[in-house]
């Protein structure tokens, strides 16, 4: 028996839903691009939780494999959303999701 | 695997096109990819010939049981071998300046990839896909070039295509729900829906309406493509799919569909009369003649479809070649309209002789391409009922009346006395020679062409079509 | 040797056109016109080397045209002596024409296309007439019509003439869609139109389908031979230049008609309903030509009237079964006809284009030539006894008598019109006193008396080629001496002496009816044509409008259902994300409550 596996695993659930429902509620909510971005770091990070339990409790540990890989898109992604922040921010000077509506077609 | 080069090659040539800015450079593109599509086009009409039928299939969705497979036979070839030749022409004919040339060509390409799978699809999953590919770069070539009114014109166009299409689909599903063995009333209610979306796209009247704007408001080579492949989709739908898997409802409702295509025969012949726009006449003649080839495809005897096939050849070439003589002078007048033309004949008398040969092979002089056509069709017709053969032939008459008034309107009379020079380039008279050659080779000399056709390469009926 | 000559006769006139076409640019003018003529008169002279040589009759196979399922159609010769005639009778007469035309059109720019289009109609009236089946006759018939549309409309700048091209080329096309129609019928019951085939099978058909096929002949036959109803363009293809009047809408497209029925005179034979309307629309085109003769003023609408007239009488002798006087009136006609022409075009070429009558007269001393070689030709075409044309119109009135009393009576009377109408032409152009005005009226080169010369020799010797068995000559030489002397006099005393014929026209109501041809051309134009066009026009105008209206409604409508559904797509993600959790939501709670 792992450390892991002393924890009940409702737990992890209950953690990862309550992380992934403030990552939502700040999607939602939050105007501001920064903030709407962490928060969807925020659901991935969730849903990594979970997997990563889930492996340790199945001992199956491709899941942990492909948490590396979401870890990896989500540092590219971050990187990518963070740079095209700048630059708008550099052409707009606000950095207010609504502000940024024209750029839909 | 060639037919999957055929079908491929078209849509990467596009992409390449796409990318292409300059108006020599994107032409020289176009002008490359057609005659290389050509080429392997007419080596598959030879491996053919070698091997009596073409075929590839590989496995795609596995899990719905979608296969990509490919197959032709004798008439499928012939339609493939026009959609090689049209936008040739389309392309060769090319000369005046556009804005875009490099989206143009790439969405002619484009338009010329999904003809060749539509030609080449041998289930009808991909019949309805391909069917619907090709509205769309023809959609986005009537929006983007063309006359004053062209964008009203694109979406007429794309919402008759799409409820045609609409039609078509709900027929496909019945068909694909009931496993190929669709019943009695089943198979009526599937021809009618069949029916429309045909009828729109070949156009039958009254579902013609789209038709003389977009002739009139297109680009001269996206109304070749039109005139020419586009509208031949929908007789190979009727023999393709209708014919096929509605069979009761052809025998059922033969008579009325020949007799739709009867009025439109008459109608599109009496509207030529009166037009007064070069295209637009070209498009009511257009009505009349493939309400005649869609009535005789009706008529189930092997000389009417054979006739049929072989004038849906004759007429690209014929329609080809009057719209490429329409943009002629209208690269060199300006103006399309009969009442501002005239006396171009003693310009150009290559240009009025190229002209006449036209008009005799469009209506049906004997030793062109037309006479073999439409005496087969007439015949067909005639097995139907000796009335039909006389009332579709009274387009002959008409169809002499309305391309002798053209002819008069503009090559003959005394015209302006500021009309310029028409020296014609070496692309258009070595391609309005080889249209003229052939209108004639053709009538001389069908039988190979008729030999392509032959009732036996298109009454195999082919199982896998119902996956 | 029967192979080569038939194909030299059909390859002669076509070499002669793709070589003037082709280097038509290069070619010096007189240069083309002489291979034109060098082609015919080898045509001519291959065609009655064969005449001449060949005793029996024979098919010569050339190719396949097509064979789709139980239709086929096979290119062919047929060589027999009815074809062997006609083809040198087309050569010769058409090579002589070839020759006059050289002179005629001189002076012309597109000569050399004149002459590459009078090769070519050469050339389709040969395949008319040695093809074996309806089909190649059909190719020779549609072509013979599309030359003549080139060369009336040959002089395309003037209006009108482009007009009457186009008129002559569409009704040509009505008489076509019957023959074709007969050509569908004989493939639907025989596969096939050769002759050999539907000549010994026809007559094993019902009546009724016969009287069907025959009269789809005799609507092709009426097309092409000007007749009643199908008449009107052949008066308005004299805007040709006179060559083309005399080679086509005289000597020989006008009569192809007759040798259609007469070729296929054994499927008429078992159509006595047919037969009949044959005879009737002969008899009343006669009539209505002679009738209309009478009062023309143009030289060569007289002519062509008086064409349409001889027309009837082909066609109605055909009718009731006098196949060969008939094809030897076609003959006769062919050379007086012709010679008649040629020596309008004189008169019109020395008056410098008029053509008016009125304006002509006492040409006889200053175009002497003319004047004989037009004399002659008036005696032949009235019929006087030692001329041609005595026989061939005897041949004819003779089975007529034979046939029926009514329709000799007013063949006869028609004869007496026809040489009134003839005498008339003659003594207002030669006789009486000089109206054309300060013209200098001057014969023709040489090159067109030449060819004049010797179709007056033919119109005079003609009647020798074929004298009729059975024959009323004795009495009616007698009536047709007092006949033509009663009306040349009456001609001569109102046309021939020095008056003023222009004050003397009556302007009755009769004359007004012949002066405007019965208004046929107007009530054609007012019942057919134009509640026609207008019908089309306001189909145009008014239905196609209601289908542009119903698109746009279509339009709307498909807009309408769209607009709810395009406020939803505001393009705020936001809006999007939070519409998915809902709907996420929704679906988790369905899935578990």
């Amino acid at each position: 028996m792992t450390y892991l596996e002393t924890i009940p695993s409702e737990w992890y659930l209950i953690l990862s839903a309550i992380v992934f429902c403030i990552g939502l509620c700040g999607v939602l909510i939050r105007r501001n691009a920064m903030s709407v971005l962490m928060c969807i770091e925020m659901m991935l990070n969730a849903v990594m939780l979970l997997l990563v339990a889930f492996s340790g409790y199945y001992r199956d540990f491709s899941a942990q494999i492909a948490v590396f890989f979401i870890m990896i898109v989500a540092a590219a992604e971050v990187a990518v959303g963070l740079v095209i922040f700048s630059m708008m921010f550099k052409k707009t000077s606000s950095i207010d999701l609504d502000d940024w509506g024209h750029l839909k077609g | 695997m060639i037919l999957l080069g055929v079908i491929l090659f078209p849509f990467l040539s596009a992409i390449v096109s796409f990318f292409l800015h300059s108006e020599k450079g994107s032409k020289a593109w176009a002008l490359l990819s057609v005659f290389i599509e050509g080429f392997l086009v007419f080596f598959s009409a030879y491996l053919y010939s070698q091997a009596g039928y073409l075929s590839v299939e590989i496995p795609w969705i596995q899990t719905l049981g979608i296969h990509l497979h490919f197959g032709v036979r004798g008439f499928e070839l012939w339609m493939m071998i026009l959609s090689a030749v049209v936008p040739a022409m389309a392309v060769v004919s090319s000369s005046s300046k556009r804005a875009n040339p490099g989206s143009y060509y790439g969405l002619l390409l484009g338009m010329q990839g999904a003809l060749m799978g539509l030609f080449a699809c041998a289930n009808l999953f991909l019949f309805y896909i391909f069917w619907e590919l090709s509205i769309l770069p023809s959609f986005f070539l009537l929006m983007g070039w063309g006359g004053l009114r062209k964008e009203k014109t694109a979406v007429t166009y794309v919402v008759y295509s799409l409820a045609g299409s609409f039609a078509l689909l709900a027929g496909l599903l019945y068909v694909f729900m009931s496993g190929g063995q669709v019943s009695v009333y089943g198979q009526m209610g599937v021809f009618i829906l069949f029916f429309i979306a045909v009828a729109i796209k070949i156009p039958l009247w009254p579902f013609h309406s789209w038709q003389p704007d977009t002739y009139e408001q297109t680009d001269h080579a996206t109304t070749m493509m039109v005139a020419g492949v586009l509208s031949k989709m929908g007789l190979l739908g009727i023999l393709k799919v209708m014919l096929l898997f509605a069979p009761l409802g052809a025998v059922f409702s033969s008579d009325k569909v020949i007799g739709l295509a009867i009025v439109s025969i008459l109608y599109g012949s009496s509207l030529a009369l009166v037009q007064g726009h070069f295209k637009r006449v070209i498009a009511y003649s257009s009505l009349a003649h493939m309400g005649l080839m869609a009535a005789s495809l009706f008529s189930g005897t092997s000389e009417g479809i054979q006739g049929s096939i072989f004038q849906m050849g004759s007429h690209a070439l014929n329609v080809v070649g009057l719209i490429w003589i329409g943009h002629i002078i209208y690269e060199r007048t300006g103006t399309l309209k009969l009442a501002e033309l005239g006396g171009i004949r003693s310009r150009s008398p290559f240009l009025s002789a190229v002209f006449l040969v036209v008009i005799l092979g469009s209506i049906g002089f004997p030793l062109t391409n037309g006479f073999v056509g439409e005496t087969l069709m007439l015949f067909g017709l005639y097995s139907v009922h000796p009335l039909f053969a006389i009332l579709a032939g009274l387009s002959l008459v008409l169809g002499a009346w309305y391309m002798m008034r053209l002819f008069q309107a503009v090559m003959l009379g005394k015209g302006n006395s500021n009309l310029p020079e028409f020296n014609l380039t070496w692309s258009e008279r070595i391609g309005l020679g080889v249209i003229m050659v052939s209108i004639v080779g053709m009538g001389i000399f069908p039988q190979p062409f008729l030999d392509f056709v032959t009732p036996s390469s298109f009454k195999e009926s082919d199982s896998s079509c119902t996956q | 040797m029967m192979l080569f000559g038939m194909i030299a006769t059909l390859a002669f006139p076509l070499i002669g056109f793709f070589l003037i076409t082709l280097l038509g640019r290069v070619l010096p003018r007189p240069v083309g016109g002489w291979l034109a003529c060098v082609s015919v008169a080898g045509a001519f002279i291959s065609a009655g080397t064969v005449l001449l040589t060949c005793e029996s009759s024979a098919t010569i196979g050339l190719f396949n045209w097509f064979e789709v399922g139980n239709v086929s159609a096979h290119f062919s010769i047929l060589v027999d002596s009815l074809s062997l005639w006609m083809s040198v009778m087309i050569t010769g007469v058409g090579g002589l024409i070839h020759v006059y035309a050289l002179g005629y059109m001189k002076d012309d720019v597109r000569l050399n296309s004149f002459f590459a289009y009078f090769n070519l109609f050469v050339f389709f009236m040969l395949v008319l007439v040695l093809s074996d089946s309806f089909l190649g006759m059909f190719i020779g018939w549609e072509g013979v019509g599309l030359c003549s549309y080139l060369l009336i409309g040959f002089w395309y700048e003037t209006h009108a003439y482009a007009i009457a091209a186009k008129k002559a080329f569409v009704m040509n096309r009505i008489g076509d869609l019957g023959f074709l129609f007969a050509i569908l019928m004989m493939l639907f019951f025989w596969g096939t139109t050769q002759f050999s085939v539907v000549f010994i099978q026809g007559l094993g058909l019902g009546a009724g389908v016969l009287t069907a096929m025959t009269m789809g002949l005799l609507i092709g036959a009426v097309g092409k031979s000007a007749q009643i109803p199908l008449f009107t363009w052949l008066p308005d293809a004299m805007a040709g230049p006179t060559p083309v009047s005399a080679l086509i809408h005289a000597a020989t497209m006008v009569t192809a008609g007759v040798y259609l029925i007469a070729r296929s005179h054994v499927l008429f034979s078992g159509a006595p309903l047919t037969s009949l309307m044959v005879v009737g629309l002969g008899v009343a085109t006669a009539v209505f030509g002679a009738l209309v003769a009478l009062v023309q003023r143009d030289i060569k609408k007289v002519l062509a009237y008086s064409t349409m007239s001889q027309l009837g009488y082909m066609v109605s002798a055909a009718g009731f079964g006098a196949y060969s006087a008939a094809l030897f009136h076609m003959t006769t006609h062919a050379f007086f006809k012709a010679l008649l022409f040629l020596a309008a075009g004189n008169v019109i070429h020395g008056l410098h284009g008029e053509q008016d009558i009125f304006k002509m007269g006492g040409l006889r001393k200053k175009l002497p030539f003319t004047f004989v070689v037009f004399l002659i030709g008036t005696l032949a075409i009235v019929g006087c006894p030692p001329f041609s044309g005595f026989f061939s119109k005897d041949a004819i009135l003779a089975e007529a008598f034979a046939y029926s009393r009514t329709v000799f009576v007013v063949l006869c009377v028609v004869s007496v019109m026809s040489s009134f109408y003839m005498f008339r032409l003659l003594f207002l152009t030669f006789f009486g006193n000089a109206r054309y005005g300060e013209k200098h009226p001057h014969e023709g080169a040489l090159v067109m008396q030449i060819p004049l010369a010797i179709l007056a020799v033919l119109a005079t010797v003609g009647g020798c080629l074929d004298w009729p068995q059975e024959s009323i000559l004795t009495p009616v030489l007698g009536v047709t001496l007092v006949v033509l002397a009663l009306s040349g006099g009456v001609a001569y005393f109102i046309f021939g002496k020095q008056v003023d014929v222009l004050a003397k026209q009556p302007v009755s109501m009769g004359y007004r009816m012949l002066w405007n041809k019965f208004y046929v051309d107007e009530v054609y134009q007012r019942i057919i044509v134009g509640p026609f066009l207008s019908l089309s026009r306001g189909l145009n105008q008014y239905f196609e409008i209601f289908l542009g209206k119903l698109d746009v409604v279509s339009l709307r409508s498909v807009r309408w259902v769209g607009y709810p559904f395009k406020k939803m797509q505001d393009g705020n993600s936001g809006t999007y994300i939070l519409v998915m959790t809902v709907g996420i939501l929704c679906l988790l709670v369905g899935l578990f409550l």
